[in-house]
């Protein structure tokens, strides 16, 4: 065991804590509106920390701490897209405006507004797949994380996710959004803690020196220069970069557990707000977890054992063997904060999205009545824990292949072209069409697609696979908008 | 020192410096609109009530 007893003691007071902030707050909740958005009443700065607690978990810190160790501080080029997004999102209100106004609950109910039920049903179940599959990589990672920094022996593992998860499912079961909220308040303490004593700590073990002369003796000018050997030819080049601002902005658009918290806010003018400070956050939440990635790059060379360790690897072990103990145990509390959140959050998110718009959608379909809130909330709460089995499952039988950042990216491509397309064409072109729609999100998915059955073959083109799928979008929505309009001018022309 | 170098030296500085302060002052702040949250959905329910 790494730990000490004063670090134990952290981590149980904290995890007592949490579960009792989480469970109290059951009696603000009556309806699903409180339950999925907090009844829309959350505020700029409670905002701004939940959109952050969601967004990470030790699962962001390993994949970005990974790009760090393996590609040196080139990579620090994956924060960049990120300001641009929130910024240009945030400022012009591009499409989340027209959706905060709607007062909608999930993305594809605006599906089912603009286009037809048929195409929300069909958007749910790849975003429920999308979403699940690359949740569904979280516990084994972070189990694998846990079992590095707290020494706990791996046969101990499986009892371990499955006690922090069932936590977290009992104070997201009962408390829904506003605990969520109320236990990223508190998260947010320990995880911003965490994030400056990480690199503050990291950086005095290996000094500026130490790093750039570790990445350019070991990996040459590609370590340093993102655009090697050329703008359009380097691995973080022009591909990459204009890949990541598209999918950055869809993800703002439309990846649930993050426009959840646009949907929870007060007003369009306080989302908008929240998104444009987010620029700045969301920039530190990736520049940083990648520096302490070439941090360890940088102490592991020094001692000579880097070229034997695994990326994923490279994180858990520079927080146990550079981190003193008392500082340990706050920062351990604060990585479990991230996860317990992010689970929290996503849990809610993908099972709203299964209860809301598939299951749902099939009982609406049979019964041709909506259920009550009340049927809506128990049958929330039913997918919940069916989603929470699955991840545990498959966590612990995927392999995952390449970099686990484009993992994670391109299980949310699977729907995110798709979404950003048939949105953003669905609000400001008044002849997007509902077969536009339906091809818009099939052929987004294709290039993603391929990417996840023959990582092997293709990982090499992630970028170009990655701005192709919004392209191939595009494209099916023009082609289908056109033939609908041409060959069925009379259909009903659906609008918001 | 190089170009990148110096560029990547900022980049990490101001991430640092801005996620700390920007830090504390949503925790400041938001501590105030939690309680305001909360007694918002109390008051809501007790008038449904």
């Amino acid at each position: 065991m790494n730990f000490n007893t004063l670090d134990l003691i952290i981590i149980f007071v904290y995890v007592i804590f949490i579960f009792f902030a989480g469970s109290i707050v059951k009696k603000y909740v009556k309806g699903i509106d409180d339950y999925l958005v907090a009844n829309r009443s959350m505020g700029f700065s409670l905002g701004l920390i939940s959109l952050m607690c969601t967004e990470i978990g030790m699962i962001t810190y390993v994949y970005f701490a990974e790009l760090g160790f393996k590609a040196g501080l080139a990579s620090l080029m994956v924060a960049f897209p990120f300001i641009v997004a929130f910024i240009f999102l945030g400022k012009t209100g591009f499409v989340i405006k027209k959706m905060m106004e709607m007062k909608i609950m999930t993305v594809p109910e605006f599906f089912s507004k603009r286009y037809s039920k048929g195409v929300r049903f069909y958007l749910g179940i790849l975003m429920a797949v999308g979403g699940i599959l690359n949740f569904g990589v979280f516990p084994g990672v972070e189990a694998k994380f846990i079992n590095i920094v707290t020494g706990i022996p791996e046969e101990y593992l499986l009892y371990t996710m499955v006690a922090l998860l069932t936590v977290v499912l009992l104070y997201t079961l009962v408390g829904g959004m506003v605990s969520v909220i109320v236990t990223n308040y508190v998260q947010y303490v320990l995880l911003s803690f965490g994030m400056v004593i990480i690199t503050i700590i990291g950086f005095n073990a290996v000094g500026w020196d130490g790093i750039v002369t570790a990445v350019t003796s070991q990996m040459g000018d590609k370590g340093i220069n993102p655009f090697h050997p050329t703008f359009f030819e380097g691995d973080f080049g022009f591909g990459f970069i204009v890949w990541q601002i598209l999918m950055q902005i869809s993800i703002l658009i439309g990846w649930q557990a993050v426009s959840a918290r646009l949907f929870a806010s007060k007003d369009s003018k306080t989302g908008q707000k929240i998104y444009t400070w987010s620029a700045l956050m969301f920039f530190a939440r990736a520049v940083l977890p990648v520096f302490w990635g070439i941090i360890a790059f940088a102490y592991y060379t020094k001692l000579g054992t880097a070229s034997d360790m695994q990326g994923l690897d490279a994180l858990p072990n520079l927080i146990k063997d550079l981190m003193p103990h008392g500082i340990l145990g706050l920062i351990f509390a604060g990585l479990l904060a991230a996860s317990m959140s992010t689970y929290a959050s996503y849990l809610l998110s993908w099972s709203s999205i299964v209860s809301q718009d598939i299951v749902g959608s099939v009982i609406r379909f049979v019964t041709k009545k909506d259920l009550s809130s009340k049927k809506q909330l128990q049958l929330s709460r039913i997918v919940m824990a069916i989603v929470m089995i699955f991840i545990i499952w498959w966590s612990l039988f995927h392999k995952i292949e390449g970099y686990l950042y484009f993992y994670l990216n391109m299980t949310a491509m699977l729907f995110i072209p798709g979404t950003l397309i048939s949105v953003a064409l669905g609000v400001y072109w008044k002849n997007a069409r509902t077969l536009g729609a339906y091809l818009a999100i099939t052929f987004g998915a294709i290039p993603p697609l391929l990417y996840l059955v023959f990582p092997k073959e293709i990982t090499k083109y992630a970028s170009e696979m990655g701005y192709g799928g919004f392209l191939v979008a595009l494209i099916g929505m023009l082609i289908g908008s056109v033939i609908q309009n041409k060959f069925m001018p009379n259909s009903v022309r659906e609008t918001i | 020192m190089g170009f990148w170098e110096i560029f990547w030296a900022i980049s990490i500085l101001f991430a640092l410096v801005s996620f700390s302060i920007l830090s504390i002052k949503v925790l400041f702040n938001g501590f105030r609109e939690l309680k305001e949250m909360l007694t918002a959905l109390d008051v809501d329910h007790k008038n449904s009530d």
